[in-house]
């Protein structure tokens, strides 16, 4: 076997999984935005009416959202290469 | 109680340290040692320069009014920064390439350098952040108020003076220092980490000296919630989707966010972390909001402002140092907000509009001859002053509380107006400078008739009867229910319309209008930053791959790989890319640039390596290149067929005039030798017949008759060569008629006869039909029968020679034969029988020039036919004339 196809190979892969990577990235603040920018959480009744009940469920998905971030920052390092 | 001097002692110590870590991180920088200025961390807490006065004694109070409400304020930016990747990464790495000193800048530059883009914008912003930059003032004299020992003596007006007073000399002091190339202020931005800590610290010692130190834990102080706060009515409301909407916005669009944001990033990495970290941040400075103001309601006595609930929880619960804390912490969010805003608006009003208006007022005077960098920061400075005297003036001139409470959210509408234009730019290639002039205009009008000039309750422009029953009581046009909407709210219905109409304006008139070419230039640099790069990447290094992706683009994919292999194989890589070398770089730029041109290869690496911005010399010396490398290889095309084209003609005419000069030379030699032997002879007799006196009767008539002959035969050669010379210059005269051609045939046979009957040679005629008219000179066709048959008959060597004279008609042709049974020509003699000077065999009489031939093809050419030597198998030459019958001559033949 050459080496031809095992460059080319090796860079579309490595090009499709950082695809994949962003396209994750873009989830995240879509599901957040439907949760904390659409009345969806309220007619799903998560939350309640209870003023309690609803800073715990805001405050949870709050925190939630902030840990996929972080863990979507990890994942995009190797698509972030060097610093300053 | 504290006494109200020693907090301001504390607050002058706390001030003075300020000072002390602005003036280290900027000598640090300027010493090149400020990695920890650097780091990630430093760049999230400045972030926090978001969360203002309003928003940390604000947020409590909006908690104490309107529930979970406040935590808009927070969402909104934390769904941005989840976003990041998509969005602000592309903001951060775009102002970091094209050096944008301000969100005025970034929208000009986007849209062809647009300077009357930046003024709007720097005005929207102005106008937007001095009722900001007043709430600020109102919130650290009314904080500072609750310490005072007697409210009589306490004068607010002239605490926030000297408040301002001491921030415009901070800003001026750390804000410009020097005018940066990157407009980056690492003193300011260091103190403002530390305000940022300073904020967290005391809004966290406060909810938890409220959760755990009045109440007990978390359960109890939410179940001493008032039963207002909990309500049948859904969480997400139009009101909480506006609230949202607005502080993401916010977190672009505000000069002081996208100061930080945008123009202090030393490195994209440190967004990465901000994505994460600032949303924390939010998080846990939110996290005890709507607890201290459950706490307020519950322990302090009702009436209360629970905007202050934060300082006066402690303060009035004994607890002295507490409350001091969350003054540091109010007084470093006002502070901080009120630095960076008035840097951020300085750098827009001084290089936006105070610098163009200045080179335009100095247009005559050499530029050479002044300092603009020292015009820069005086303007800076004094820009500086009179944002903050603005704000000082609004905060005296209204004086009041209420009207300033809701100015916060009317300033984030106003400064909204620039999203469109601002997104459109990033990530819409049509988006036009006048589309976003027209939409930003649009956005802000409806924001001012719908939402700020009502703010002031009739006392600005419109007045009250507007307001109810809209101008000129056309109730369609009421300020707070445009085209007879029902929204309520006044900041949704003012929203929904600017941000609706702005957007609308943006995009119909981005389409009907048609950009610049430096818009065009501008919008694909843009839009298109990421798409051919999709590596994050901060150093200036490309990846190996994108590389590879471009050499294949640009070489070939064989090409390519047959290179990247080459060094792969040099590094001792068995398979995959080589590794990233400057050496691979020089020699892949060589490689591209003999594709592209130098400029051009070395712009393209540069952006794929994101190592230097594309500047436009580099695109001019790249258009210039390409310009003149096809400009040059026209004009090669155009001279390289005109070259071959000459050398053709050229090679033509060599050819021609070799011709002729050998024909030249043939003809000379030939004729000096046939005029050789006659003048030879003359000259011998005549001679003999000059000297020697004595010679006999008989023999000087004899010699006489050679001399006379030979001067016929001279007069005769000359003849044949002047008639020759005549006919093939096309000058002979021609006696042209219609004629018989068994007369000129018989014609020449008369005058043959003797000759033939003299060797006995037999001459057949066979012309049929009969008659045969033609078109011709009788008398040259007669010469060159003549010749053909005189020649016949010399070469007539057979036992009986015959020679055969045959006419007959071809398609509108006369076609006739002279033919005798002799030795024939040669076939090496064939080819030249028609030159001059040649002669069949070495037997030739002496009586013939060997013109003859030459001059019956010329006769044959001038009468418009030809004459040939027809080669067979048959014994003898075989002369064959053709020329074409009269019209008469073709009719009889028909």
């Amino acid at each position: 076997m050459t080496e031809r196809p095992v460059i080319s190979q090796d860079a579309t892969r490595k090009a499709r999984q950082s695809r994949k990577r962003q396209e994750v990235a873009l989830l995240i603040p879509l599901f957040g935005a439907i949760i904390l920018f659409t009345p969806l959480l309220g007619s799903l009744g998560i939350g309640g009416d209870s003023l309690k009940s609803r800073f715990v469920s805001l405050f949870l998905i709050w925190l939630g959202l902030i840990i996929a971030s972080f863990i979507m920052r990890r994942m995009l390092r190797p698509d972030m290469r060097g610093d300053d | 109680m504290l006494s109200f001097n020693v907090l301001i002692t504390i607050c002058l110590i706390y001030v003075g340290i300020l000072f002390a870590v602005a003036g280290w991180a900027d000598a640090r920088a300027r010493a090149g040692s400020a990695k920890f200025l650097r780091s990630p961390i430093v760049y999230t807490l400045s972030l926090s320069v978001y969360c203002t006065a309003w928003t940390f004694y604000g947020a409590v109070g909006s908690a104490a009014r309107n529930g979970l409400e406040f935590a808009t304020i927070y969402l909104g930016p934390t769904l941005v920064f989840l976003a990041w990747w998509w969005v602000l990464r592309r903001l951060v790495r775009l102002g970091r390439r094209q050096r944008i000193t301000s969100i005025a800048d970034f929208i000009s530059s986007r849209y062809g350098n647009s300077n009357i883009i930046a003024v709007i914008v720097t005005l929207l912003c102005v106008i937007g952040s001095t009722p900001y930059i007043a709430l600020q003032l109102q919130s650290l004299t009314l904080s500072l108020g609750v310490f005072a020992e007697d409210t009589q003596t306490y004068m607010p007006g002239t605490a926030a003076f000297w408040a301002a007073v001491g921030l415009a000399f901070f800003t001026i002091l750390f804000g410009t220092r020097n005018i940066d190339a990157n407009e980056r202020h690492h003193g300011v931005v260091s103190a403002i980490a530390v305000e940022a800590i300073v904020k967290l610290v005391a809004l966290l010692s406060v909810g938890i000296f409220v959760v755990w130190g009045l109440a007990n834990g978390p359960a109890d102080i939410l179940s001493r919630a008032p039963a207002s706060m909990s309500t049948a009515e859904p969480l997400i409301t139009p009101r909480w989707m506006t609230l949202t909407f607005l502080s993401a916005t916010a977190i672009i669009c505000l000069p002081r966010m996208f100061q930080v944001l945008v123009v202090e990033n030393t490195a994209e990495e440190h967004l990465a972390t901000a994505s994460w970290a600032f949303p924390l941040y939010l998080f846990m400075l939110s996290l005890f909001v709507l607890p201290i103001a459950i706490g307020g309601l519950s322990f302090l006595p009702e009436g209360s402002n629970p905007d202050l609930f934060v300082v006066t929880l402690p303060l009035e619960t004994g607890n002295f140092s507490l409350a001091t804390l969350a003054f540091l912490g109010g007084f470093s969010s006002a502070t901080s907000m009120v630095i960076v805003a008035a840097i951020a608006l300085s750098t827009m009003v001084s290089n936006h509009i105070v610098l163009p208006l200045w080179i335009r007022a100095n247009r005559e005077r050499d530029p050479q001859s002044d300092d603009v960098r020292s015009l820069l920061l005086s303007a800076r400075r004094i820009s500086i002053v009179c944002i903050l005297a603005l704000g000082y003036l609004y905060y005296s001139l209204t004086d009041g509380t209420a009207a300033l409470a809701s100015i916060g959210l009317i300033a984030f509408l106003g400064v909204a107006q620039v999203l469109p234009a601002l997104l459109g730019g990033l990530f819409w290639n049509n988006a036009t400078r006048i589309g976003a002039l027209a939409g930003i205009l649009t956005g802000f009008a409806i924001w001012a008739y719908t939402l700020f000039l009502p703010s002031f309750e009739g006392q600005l422009i419109l007045g009250q009867q507007a307001l109810q029953t809209g101008p000129w009581d056309l109730t369609w046009l009421r300020p707070q229910s445009l085209f007879g909407s029902q929204i309520e709210d006044p900041l949704v219905h003012a929203t929904v319309f600017s941000i609706g109409g702005n957007l609308l304006v943006f995009v119909v008139v981005s389409l009907i209008t048609d950009p610049t070419p430096l818009e065009r230039l501008q919008a694909v640099r843009m839009v298109h930053a990421q798409d051919s790069n999709p590596r994050f990447r901060s150093a200036g290094e490309a990846t190996i791959e994108d590389l590879f992706i471009l050499a294949q683009r640009i070489l070939g994919r064989a090409d390519a790989t047959a290179l990247f292999e080459r060094f792969a194989r040099t590094q001792n890589r068995q398979s995959g890319l080589p590794e990233y070398t400057d050496d691979l770089m020089r020699v892949l730029e060589r490689e591209l640039a003999g594709t592209v041109g130098a400029a051009a290869a070395h712009a393209m690496l540069a952006q794929v390596s994101g190592s230097e911005d594309l500047s436009f010399e580099d695109l001019f010396a790249m258009a210039d290149e390409t310009a003149e490398i096809m400009e040059y290889s026209q004009e090669l095309e155009i001279r390289s067929r005109e070259l071959a084209e000459t050398a053709a003609k050229l090679r033509e005419v060599n050819m021609r005039l070799t011709d002729i000069s050998s024909q030249k030379d043939a003809f000379l030699s030939q004729v000096s030798h046939e005029l050789r032997t006659p003048m030879t002879s003359i000259r011998s007799f005549s001679e003999i017949m000059r000297d020697n006196r004595g010679t006999p009767q008989k023999d000087q008539k004899r010699f006489a008759s050679i001399i006379h002959d030979e001067s016929v035969r001279l007069t005769h050669l000359l003849d044949e060569i002047l008639d020759l010379s005549f006919l093939e210059s096309g000058e002979a005269k021609l006696n042209i008629q219609d004629s018989e051609l068994s007369e000129i045939v018989s014609r020449s046979l008369n005058s043959t006869s003797a000759m033939a009957e003299h060797r006995q040679i037999t001459i057949l005629t066979d012309i049929r039909p009969k008659s045969m008219r033609l078109v011709t000179d009788p008398n040259r066709l007669s010469q060159v029968l003549i010749n053909l048959i005189t020649n016949a008959i010399k070469y007539g060597t057979a036992d009986t020679p015959i020679v055969k004279i045959s006419a007959r008609i071809r398609q509108s042709e006369v076609i006739l034969n002279v033919k005798d049974n002799g030795p024939g020509i040669p076939p090496d003699t064939a080819r030249i029988i028609f030159e001059k000077f040649s002669r069949v065999g070495q037997s030739a009489d002496r009586g013939s020039a060997g013109l003859g031939l030459a001059i019956a093809r010329e006769i044959m050419r001038n009468l418009g036919g030809s004459i040939q030597l027809q080669q067979s198998n048959e014994k003898g030459a075989n002369f064959e004339l053709r020329m074409p019958l009269s019209i008469a001559g073709k009719a009889a033949a028909e």
